[in-house]
């Protein structure tokens, strides 16, 4: 464990009213659906009801064990960590249970491995351990027989005596006697008493000892009802047919230790076992990983210390990166703290995957908060020098800071994989794993589920979570009268059940997700640090911590994330290369080609990294930017901090001159002289927190974190005063003290690091260049990897186009996987067809490399594609330059296919096959939209132009004629909706017409008034007309459909 | 078949006329039957307005209540349907005899030669005037023409209360402008005419039949005869009727099970002669049961595969009335099969068990066969039928810890010398809340006895054993 000191037990009060006694075996809500309450709530009832110690017994898995030890170091019980471990071989329907826990380190390591290996080659969600792995692994655990689900209760059960004795006689033998005890369990269920004794009179046999537990699901009674609604969830059931399921009575809560001594009156040895058990177990915080892992050393030359080889690196970078003035002391700095917390060989291994990424010519981009870091930078983990950007190192790593640092590095997404793949050969398979998430109920989903379990009818559970908000007393209501419409039978009791239960089930987690790209890497097996588990996706493995859990206990991963706009932009280069024989070097690309901004400043930023939003189009005319600096910040401006703190139009102003530079006191002028005196960057709240209240560098990353957390109302009360107290003693009123502060609270830290947002700009940047000096390549490789960014494809097939790139269609003669450059022109890739696949695509290009087809039947059987997907082909006009028409290809497709199938035909084509004719303009445009998506020839727009032109649209492009506040109608096809949360009602609209995008800004009564019509694909939109600078909307007034049949086959 | 001339009753959507005939309010929101808006069940029929809202008939009844949430759900409620159906046969009945029953509200009746009442426009107005009067619906309609389905058209083209006669060998015209979907097509021979742009009955004929046939398969010739206006399909006036029922009413309202049982075998039996006498099969079966209080209960069965079998039809019966949880002595009994319609031959029922499954369920259907015959019918019953006896109240007096010292059975104190184990229940805590604290005990004259004490009511019973 990271913090903290061993807890141990409270020397117990003998008395004969509450004995000595511990609790050996819980479940907390991470026993997936199998338990109600947080590892935290479980220990502080423990130490309410005065139980000196805590076994946290989940089904097979450790997932609240980081949370579980630092709960219980806070109220002083003193923690055990365990397991139920699900016994059996794959061919049993129900595994056995068997309770074990971790009495040394050792235990500990056996645990993990234990648990790993049960759920080894299993589904996700699966644990059964095959009972032969249990041998090589019993050093440093106490097993206890385990609850009626165990092997030696349930042979009891079956009165199998005899057997039963065996069965424990052989646990025995894998344990030892002093290590394997016969757990009782009461909890008033019928045969509770002769189960008891039968396990009495078998201990005795055995010459074991016996040991009283509570097993403990919730902790009071009326928690039971979510325990059951938990249950029938993960039996897929209702409470009406879970009856095997569920418990009989409301007896399986924590008991206080004179609970337990009442129950167990005629075996106190029972309860003196659980606490000597108790006694004999290390505490959670002595076997959990303390600080990083051992990570893998990274091999250096000569058998000199990584720290060595890293401080080599650094220092021929430096003198390479800084010739001038190198930032030694920076530099010096860093290290030191990078040698005290470990981190060499982190440092390294990074370095490491991202040299083999370039040397694999996968793009990527370290990003985030390694960005501020000098070594990050000379490593070239992080293309952004913090030197020159100003960036504070402390928000990387520090001291203070509390928790290990994680590097994030971006690849391009389709080759991410080989990342992935080459950390598990480098490193083996046992060394590195993903880390988890925990999927955990909010409203709509408790609400889905309890319905379900309360037995309400599908139609109305479907309802109920799209329409009800537990929390909202009208929204309850409304609800409430709905359902009791029905005039269903017991409705109304059954809602009441609803509103009562769904909110508890807030925040339980429900199952386990994989992490985007949180990768774990240790020098031991990870198995013996954490247990692992396979996820959903096959051959991955997540380990059974999340981030936090990973923090907790402070271990540091690295972040293996896939951008596809690093894909695009790779793919751009090499088209480009291809094209002029030179390979653009986006690396050493002047910052400041101003190309490139005039072409920014008129707004022409579709498919441009970050800034391709109708927000970010919206502002860059105004803020006008004309350098790299600019561009961090025109990033860094539409975010929910600096929108929220009212932080946009003051700096706009300020920047444009309309308003003076102040500051709300001298002391903050440092810390916002780079944006004009308001907080736009992570970073800044930092210096503030430094320069007006004095804080050290790692306090004030402590305050940052705070207001970003998602309970930062709570979390921020005790920095709030000292962050007053600090600035009165440098002189700071009070009032503007708490000013600064409020401002702080309401920028809530959700904005970008300046590090994160320069890491961003630079691949802004390059795709802006790309755009403005290869806009063919540029766009090939936008349409390479659609989905992605803000618009779909047809828009950047339209722009591409607005730009002067010709598009071809689909073409199965000339297309290949992809999209292609020819010449000056885009060529269609076959993938864009849909119901085609990726495999049907490759089998056309394959199928090519013969030579062209001769014809339908030539077509079938080359490639041997299905009718569907020919069809489609044929619909997207692939075939188009046979000359043939498409109606003709479908129907001639029956025979094409069956020759395909068969031998040669023998016999002579009827002479009574149907001619078609060739299908209208419009019907070839929306055969190839409905098919591709997009269309290669005239502008989607078409169908409809007609329409709209009856009702008097005017075309975007002539939109800059028309004067601010002019009415106007505007059409076109939808191509974004957004409602942003911090927009409060407001919605915002994106229309595409020939001619370009405008921007729709609804009010909330405008867009509640036109919910429906907003759905259809074309609309025509009657508005005021705003203009600020060279950015125009149009204020929507009235919303009208365009409507339209929306069927190939209609033309 | 030159000369002849088919007429078309229709009665459309008439589950939801019949709901608006007997509810005048119903017209003024939009209705769905099948049943109640929480039901598991599907759409029977559904309104024009709740039509526009994309309910259709088979939706799923809560994917319907979510299309239209401010529809009128009813159940439906088939004897009225057929009582409705029957008063349409007989308004056509006196006028021809070769008529032929082809669905709820749907008839056929050859015309030709029916001069002596006039013209055909004459004849038709006759009919639907009649069909009116007698069924009490608003919307009926007649079509007359040359074939069966050119008069379907006809019937469906024409306006509530009217009719509409195609001319004698008019057919193929009039079917012509007629959109594809009239055409009864399975769906992927309309998608694929429909990307050729053939959208009509005209187009359709318009092309060579043995090229449709090459095309879409031998299926497709009978279609393309339908588009051109060949119907060879003649008016059969023996067709199955739509149902059979047998019912019976108990003056004594019965609880038992073993006569209900006895019962419903003999209706089975009775509606298997008379499945087995007309040559029909039967593809479903209805039990209704009345409750003295009135409370009607309805369950339904797919017979697979369609059968005549008296001991199939029996033991569905059984297990239809072994589905039934009736709390009250019941008051009578129907029990309907649905013969098999001309229009599923041929249709196959695909297999919806995996191999395994299909063992185990047949050995368990001869296993039970074969215990039957041994034992009788009646002696061998589903599980469900029988269950434990309810418990009885006993009067107990406890210590003051609150455990049973003493129990009073059948007016005798027994004295408590032992209690073996004590336990709790709390069960059902969202319905029925059971809250019993049980103890296991042995009174003085040697007997073990299970009690317990009902917390909410503070009672105690005796729980008895299984018989």
């Amino acid at each position: 464990m990271a913090v903290g000191t061993t807890p141990h037990l409270i020397p117990w009060p003998r008395t004969h009213r509450s004995p000595a006694y511990a609790e050996l075996h819980a479940h907390s809500d991470h026993s997936l659906l199998d338990g109600v309450t947080s590892p935290e709530l479980l220990v502080a009832r423990a130490a309410e009801l005065g139980i000196p110690a805590l076994a946290l017994t989940d089904h097979d898995a450790l997932y609240g064990a980081v949370r579980f030890a630092l709960a219980a170091q806070e109220v002083g019980v003193k923690p055990i960590l365990g397991a139920e471990l699900s016994l059996g071989d794959t061919s049993s329907a129900s595994p056995y249970h068997l309770t074990l826990l971790v009495e040394t380190a050792a235990g500990y390591r056996n645990l993990c491995r234990l648990i790993t290996l049960a759920r080894q080659s299993q589904e996700k969600g699966i644990a059964r351990l095959d009972k032969r792995y249990l041998a090589d692994h019993t050093e440093g655990l106490i097993a206890l027989s385990g609850c009626r689900r165990g092997e030696v209760p349930m042979l009891l059960a079956a009165k199998q005596f005899d057997r039963a004795l065996e069965v424990a006689r052989g646990y025995a033998r894998l344990f030892g006697c002093e290590r394997f005890f016969i757990e009782l369990q009461r909890h008033h269920e019928r045969g509770d008493t002769r189960l008891m004794a039968d396990l009495a009179a078998l201990a005795d046999r055995a010459g074991l000892d016996v040991v009283a537990t509570s097993n403990a699901h919730y902790l009071h009674p009326h928690q039971r009802e979510v325990h059951d609604v938990l249950t029938c969830i993960r039996n897929h059931t209702t409470l009406d047919d879970a009856n095997g399921f569920l418990h009989p009575n409301a007896e399986y809560t924590l008991r206080s230790p004179r609970e337990m001594g009442d129950l167990f009156r005629p075996i106190p040895l029972a309860l003196e076992n659980a606490y000597h058990i108790a006694e004999r177990c290390a505490p959670a915080c002595e076997v959990l990983p303390a600080g990083p892992q051992a990570l893998p050393r990274y091999p250096v030359f000569g058998g000199r210390s990584a720290m060595f080889y890293l401080w080599t690196l650094c220092e021929e970078a430096l003198q390479r990166r800084y010739p001038h003035d190198p930032p030694r002391e920076l530099l010096s700095k860093e290290l030191a703290v990078i040698k005290q917390a470990g981190l060499a060989d982190y440092f390294l291994i990074v370095w490491d995957i991202v040299r083999f990424a370039r040397r694999s010519s996968i793009r990527c981009l370290g990003r985030g908060s390694a960005a501020n870091s000098l070594v990050a930078y000379l490593l070239g983990i992080s293309p952004i020098d913090p030197v020159a950007c100003d960036l504070v190192f402390e928000r990387f790593l520090s001291k203070e800071r509390g928790v290990p640092p994680d590097i994030d590095i971006d690849f391009a997404a389709d080759r991410r994989e080989e990342v992935i793949q080459y950390v598990y050969e480098r490193y083996g398979e046992a060394h590195a794993a993903m880390a988890c998430t925990f999927v955990t109920y909010r409203s709509r989903s408790a609400v889905q589920d309890t319905a379900r379990a309360l037995g309400f009818p599908p139609g109305v559970v479907e309802r109920l979570s799209e329409d009800l908000d537990v929390r909202d007393a009208e929204d309850a209501a409304r609800a409430r009268e709905a359902v009791t419409s029905l005039g269903m039978d017991g409705v109304e009791k059954s809602f009441q059940h609803l509103l009562r239960i769904a909110p508890k089930l807030h925040g339980i987690p429900r199952h386990l997700g994989i992490h985007n790209g949180g990768m774990i890497i240790s020098g031991p097996p990870l198995c013996e640090l954490v247990p692992l588990e396979p996820a959903t996706m096959p051959g991955r493995v997540v380990t059974q911590w999340d981030k936090e859990g990973l923090e907790g206990a402070g271990m540091v991963k690295i972040d293996l994330l896939g951008l596809r706009m690093l894909s695009a932009v790779e793919d751009a280069v090499t088209i480009a290369a291809a094209q002029t024989g030179r390979r653009p070097a986006l690396e050493r690309l002047p910052p400041n080609d101003p190309k490139v901004y005039d072409m920014l400043c008129k707004g022409q930023t579709v498919g441009v990294f970050q800034v391709e939003s109708r927000a970010q189009a919206s502002l860059i005319p105004r803020f006008q930017p004309r350098s790299f600096e600019d561009l961090v910040l025109q990033i860094s401006l539409i975010r929910p901090g600096p929108i929220q703190a009212n932080m946009v139009h003051p700096y706009l102003r300020r920047r444009k001159g309309l308003e003076p530079v102040t500051y709300l006191h001298p002391l903050l002028e440092d810390a916002l002289a780079e944006t004009l005196g308001v907080i736009v960057f992570q970073e800044q709240v930092l210096k503030v927190a430094r320069d007006l209240a004095g804080f050290t560098p790692g306090r004030a990353e402590l305050l940052r974190r705070a207001l970003s957390h998602k309970r930062a109302d709570e979390r921020i009360l005790g920095f709030r005063e000292a962050f007053i107290q600090g600035a009165l003693s440098q002189g700071v009123d009070q009032e503007t003290a708490e000013h600064v502060f409020d401002q702080l609270r309401a920028f809530g830290g959700y904005a970008f690091p300046k590090s994160h947002a320069a890491a961003f700009a630079v691949l802004t940047y390059q795709s802006a260049w790309l755009r403005q000096y290869h806009p063919e390549a540029f766009f090939a490789g936008l349409l390479r990897h659609q989905p992605m960014g803000f618009y779909p494809a047809h828009v950047i097939v339209s722009e591409a186009r607005r730009c002067g790139v010709d598009i071809h269609p689909v073409d199965v003669e000339a297309s290949d996987l992809l999209a292609t450059v020819e010449g000056r022109t885009i060529r269609l890739g076959l993938a864009v067809v849909t119901g085609l696949g990726e495999a049907g695509g490759r089998s056309i290009v394959k199928a090519r490399q013969f030579g062209p087809f001769c014809s339908l039947a030539d077509f079938c059987r080359r490639t041997k594609l299905g009718r569907r997907a020919i069809e489609a082909l044929i619909w997207a006009g692939a075939f188009d330059g046979w000359d043939v028409p498409r109606r003709q290809l479908v129907w001639d497709l029956k025979a094409a296919l069956d020759a395909a199938e068969g031998p040669p035909a023998l016999s002579l084509p009827p002479g009574d096959e149907p001619r078609f004719d060739r299908l209208s303009p419009r019907g070839r445009l929306w055969a190839e939209v409905a098919h591709t998506g997009m269309s290669a020839g005239p502008h989607i727009i078409e169908v409809v132009g007609g329409k709209l032109r009856s009702i008097g649209v005017t075309p975007s492009g002539k939109l800059t004629e028309l004067r601010n506040g002019d009415r106007v109608w505007v059409g076109g096809i939808i191509v974004a909706r957004q409602r942003p949360p911090t927009a409060k009602g407001t919605a915002f609209l994106a229309l595409e017409d020939e001619g370009g995008l405008v921007n729709v800004v609804l009010k909330p009564e405008v867009y509640e008034a036109h919910r429906k019509v907003l759905q259809s694909p074309f609309v025509a939109v009657e508005g005021k007309l705003q203009r600020r600078g060279q950015a125009i909307n149009v204020l929507a007034r009235k919303i009208v459909a365009v409507e339209l049949r929306m069927d190939a086959t209609a033309a | 078949m030159p000369g002849l001339r088919v007429a078309c009753l229709l009665a459309p959507r008439l589950p939801v006329q019949v709901a608006q005939r007997d509810d005048p309010s119903l017209h003024q929101t939009p209705l769905v039957v099948g049943g109640r808006r929480w039901d598991d069940g599907a759409v029977l029929d559904c309104c024009p307005q709740a039509e526009a809202y994309g309910v259709h008939s088979g939706m799923r009844l809560a994917r319907a209540e979510k299309l239209c949430p401010t529809a009128q759900f009813i159940p439906a409620c088939e004897t009225i349907y057929h009582a409705t159906h029957h008063a349409l046969t007989a308004a056509v009945k006196g006028l021809t005899p070769t008529l032929e029953t082809a669905d709820l509200g749907l008839l056929y009746a050859e015309v030709s030669g029916l001069q002596r009442f006039g013209t055909e426009t004459e004849l038709g107005q006759q009919i639907v005037r009649q069909a009116c009067q007698s069924s009490s619906l608003c919307d009926v309609r007649i079509g007359i023409a040359g074939t069966k389905f050119s008069a379907h058209r006809a019937a469906r083209a024409a306006r509530p209360g009217g009719g509409c006669v195609v001319a004698p060998g008019d057919d193929r015209a009039y079917l012509a402008p007629l959109s594809l979907s009239t055409l009864p097509s399975d769906s992927e021979m309309q998608r694929r005419l429909q990307l050729l742009g053939v959208r009509t009955l005209g187009a359709l004929a318009a092309l060579p039949r043995p090229a449709v046939v090459r095309q879409f398969g031998p299926h497709a010739g009978p279609l393309h005869d339908l588009a051109t206006g060949l119907d060879s399909r003649p008016v059969r006036p023996n067709a199955p009727p739509l149902q059979i029922s047998r019912s019976r009413v108990f003056d004594d309202p019965l609880i038992d099970r073993a006569p209900l049982l006895a019962h419903t075998g003999r209706m089975a039996a009775e509606l298997a002669g008379t499945l087995a006498q007309g040559g029909y099969q039967a593809e479903g079966l209805r039990l209704r049961l009345e409750e003295g209080s009135g409370t009607l209960h309805e369950k339904g069965i797919p017979v697979k595969p369609p059968s005549a079998d008296a001991v199939k039809i029996s033991r569905l019966a059984a297990r239809l009335l072994g589905e039934f949880a009736a709390t009250e002595p019941v008051a009578g009994l129907a029990l309907t099969v649905y013969p098999l319609r001309p229009f599923h031959l041929g249709a196959m029922q695909l297999a919806l068990w995996t191999p395994p499954q299909e063992k185990r369920s047949s050995q368990l259907r001869q296993v039970l066969c074969r215990l039957r015959e041994r034992f009788g019918e009646l002696i061998v019953v589903v599980a469900s039928l029988v269950g434990a006896p309810p418990p009885r109240p006993v009067q107990v007096t406890t210590d003051l810890q609150g455990m049973p010292r003493a129990v009073v059975w059948r007016d005798h104190i027994r004295e408590v010398k032992l209690v073996y184990e004590t336990w709790r229940e709390r069960r059902r805590w969202w319905s029925l809340p059971v809250e019993r604290d049980y103890y296991r005990l042995e009174t003085d004259d040697g007997l073990v006895r299970v009690v317990f004490r009902e917390v909410r009511t503070d009672r105690w019973l005796l729980e008895r054993r299984h018989i």
